[in-house]
């Protein structure tokens, strides 16, 4: 089966059907995906990067960030990678005011039996949550 | 399977879809599936297209793209550091 790595573009092209062309381009391979004939596969990097497009270029609230987010990551038709802890992080980021990546790398590190190493006393706040 | 909108709502399905039916040793296990489909333009009511976007070109598009996420990085960046 053939694996394509969807970039960040495609993944905001399709939530956002910005461009005929390019949606309707999105959706064909989205349809073979579906179809089981093609495997898309996204990994956390591009996720964030889609959350930082959505959240800068597009003013998405935090409520239809984690509605998308939180329905891209669990589609079983796509191989999202991390998945367990990107939807662990997006549960966070609806109750915490913080920033995705920052709860990403700090679940990350918990998982990892580790803390992170950072400036940033905003990472307290997750502290508290856990 | 179909389930009506009175169940739905009581196993907190916001979402019309398939669902996944797991029958295991300690219980019947009802999760809803994401179908992709459903995803395609999910946000299309609710984003703010920039000024003049319906005249840029693809590549002008995700080249504002790229530039919003790395404001957005070092939005974040500069925000650790207070």
């Amino acid at each position: 089966m053939k694996n394509l790595y969807a970039d960040t573009n495609t993944l905001v092209s399709l939530l956002i059907k910005r461009n005929k062309d390019q949606t309707d381009k999105v959706e064909k391979v989205f349809q073979e995906a579906q179809g089981g004939k093609i495997k898309i596969v996204i990994i956390p990097e591009i996720l964030m990067e889609v959350y930082f497009v959505l959240h800068s270029n597009y003013n998405i609230n935090r409520d239809d960030m984690y509605l998308s987010l939180n329905s891209l990551v669990s589609s079983t038709q796509l191989d999202v990678r991390n998945r367990s802890l990107l939807l662990e992080a997006l549960e966070i980021y609806k109750e915490v005011s913080m920033s995705l990546l920052d709860i990403y790398l700090y679940l990350t590190a918990k998982n990892n039996n580790a803390e992170v190493f950072s400036f940033d006393k905003d990472l307290e706040k997750l502290k508290q949550h856990f | 399977m179909s389930i009506p909108s009175t169940i739905r709502d009581l196993l907190g399905f916001s979402q019309p879809g398939t669902v996944t039916v797991k029958v295991e040793r300690d219980g019947i296990f009802v999760k809803p599936t994401r179908d992709i489909m459903s995803l395609a333009g999910i946000l299309y009511n609710k984003v703010k297209l920039p000024k003049g976007y319906e005249k840029m070109s693809t590549q002008e598009i995700i080249n504002m793209e790229k530039e919003s996420a790395r404001r957005g990085h070092m939005e974040r960046y500069e925000k650790s550091l207070r």
